[in-house]
């Protein structure tokens, strides 16, 4: 429960990556903002800042959202999954092996966007048709590799047991 | 890291209404953030309370009552494209919704922020007046009903109090086998602001239109039904040729309003198809497509 301390200071509680963890953030701090400066998780990229890019996509209680536009007082009680929640003590996800067979990283900035987007939908949907790939990365930009390697990527890790 | 400002988080509506009278004017509602932290950001806005609306259950769901279907404020736009409900009985808004934005936005971004915000180019905003959605408005001293239509007065600015929250939104029930369709023009498909948008909801009696409401997002200074076309359309055979003549009402009524501009010889015909489409889909004539990039 979040509580309100001195001087415009919120306790929040939050689940990140499985784990409990309790940070003391400003009422005008975003998700982003406690994940890359309290946390230390910078996975998680600062893009544009204004919803554009995708760069800062967590998945937040089940759905990608960007971190940027989330505040994180609004995040207390919540449920977070960044890129560094993907791999486990026995190596990467199927996601990110595929997104390294395909090819699809290329200067890598939007890559951890790219995977919580296409987690997500995975985790809702496991054999989503291209085309619902494709919407479901549409708000990750991504100035590189023209798409086609990602979503081959993605459509690759989803024909794989997770 | 946005500076100088503070946040509330009621847990119930009755403690949002009390912080709401009580911060008045230095107050400002948050849901899903989509608006209101770009414009903090930009520092267009400053030195107000945040009133965080996300934790107050009772601006939530969908559900069908006797006098139509009511869609709580905090509804998402992705929660409402993919509500049956709506799809069924009010599809317009349901495809309204799904084109706002990208996921990530329509995951956060609420309909009640979405007419809150009052942008002219509001997806949502364009779906429920068309469906003549109403506006449940509540304060300390009671709530009152307000059409979506009137509750908007000019680009960004509501006619909501500084004591007031959009608790919902009450579609009014249709005739059986009424239709209603929305089509948007945007620059590419994702992530892209209506240059056009348009919504139609028609009841027809065998081969004839019996009622027609049309709404016209992006093109004129507010979202707005446009009664000329309405008329047009009433009364009329549904066929493809009423549905271009309610396109060119439109038109007639957008250069009316904003004069001849710059971008006129491309908007002119673009708001006529646009509408067009609306109207076939809302005929059950059209394709299915809601039209983004296709002209």
């Amino acid at each position: 429960m979040s509580g309100k301390k001195d001087n415009g200071r919120y306790a929040v509680g939050l689940t990140v990556n499985g784990a409990r963890r309790d940070v003391v953030v400003q009422a005008g701090e975003t998700l982003l903002d406690l994940l890359r400066r309290h946390l230390r998780l910078t996975g998680t990229k600062c893009g544009c800042e204004v919803g554009e890019c995708g760069a800062c996509t967590v998945v937040l209680d089940g759905k990608a959202v960007n971190s940027c536009m989330v505040l994180a007082v609004q995040a207390d009680s919540c449920n977070v999954t960044t890129i560094e929640g993907l791999a486990d003590a026995d190596g990467l996800h199927p996601l990110q092996e595929a997104f390294l067979e395909v090819g699809a990283v290329q200067c890598g900035f939007c890559t951890p966007g790219m995977l919580m987007s296409a987690w997500a939908v995975l985790q809702e949907n496991p054999g989503p048709t291209r085309a619902e790939v494709t919407r479901a990365i549409a708000g990750n930009l991504c100035r590189c590799t023209g798409y086609q390697m990602v979503v081959d990527a993605i459509m690759q890790a989803a024909k794989k047991p997770d | 890291m946005i500076r100088n400002v503070d946040i509330v988080r009621p847990r119930d509506l009755e403690q949002a209404l009390d912080m709401r009278a009580e911060l008045g004017e230095q107050g400002l509602p948050v849901a899903g953030g989509t608006d209101v932290i770009v414009e903090l950001r930009g520092q267009r806005i400053s030195g107000k309370t945040l009133v965080d609306l996300s934790r107050v259950e009772a601006l939530k769901g969908i559900t069908e009552g006797d006098d139509g279907i009511l869609v709580g404020a905090l509804t998402t736009h992705e929660e409402a494209s993919g509500s049956a409900l709506l799809l069924d009985r009010a599809t317009a808004l349901a495809q309204a919704c799904g084109e706002v934005g990208s996921l990530q936005i329509r995951n956060r971004g609420t309909l009640g922020g979405n007419v809150a915000n009052a942008s002219p180019c509001a997806d949502g905003l364009t779906a429920l007046i068309g469906l003549a959605g109403i506006a449940l408005v509540a304060s300390t001293t009671g709530e009152r009903e307000v059409s979506v239509e009137d509750l908007i007065e000019r680009p960004y600015r509501t006619g909501l109090g500084p004591d007031e929250i959009i608790v919902g939104f009450r579609i009014p029930r249709s005739a059986a086998g009424a239709r209603s369709h929305f089509v948007k023009l945007g620059r590419r498909d994702a992530l892209a602001i209506s240059r056009i948008n348009a919504a139609c909801l028609i009841e027809t009696d065998g081969a004839t239109v019996s009622a027609c409401q049309l709404a016209v997002g992006s093109v004129m200074p507010r979202t707005e039904r446009v009664r000329e076309a309405e008329a047009a359309v009433e009364g009329a055979p549904a066929s493809g040729e009423t549905a271009r003549l309610a396109g060119e009402a439109v038109s007639r009524r957008m250069i009316e309003m904003s004069g001849v501009r710059w971008s006129t010889p491309y908007k002119e015909p673009a708001v006529g198809a646009v509408v067009k489409r609306a109207v076939l889909g809302a005929m059950g004539l059209g394709d299915e497509t809601t039209g983004a990039g296709l002209i």
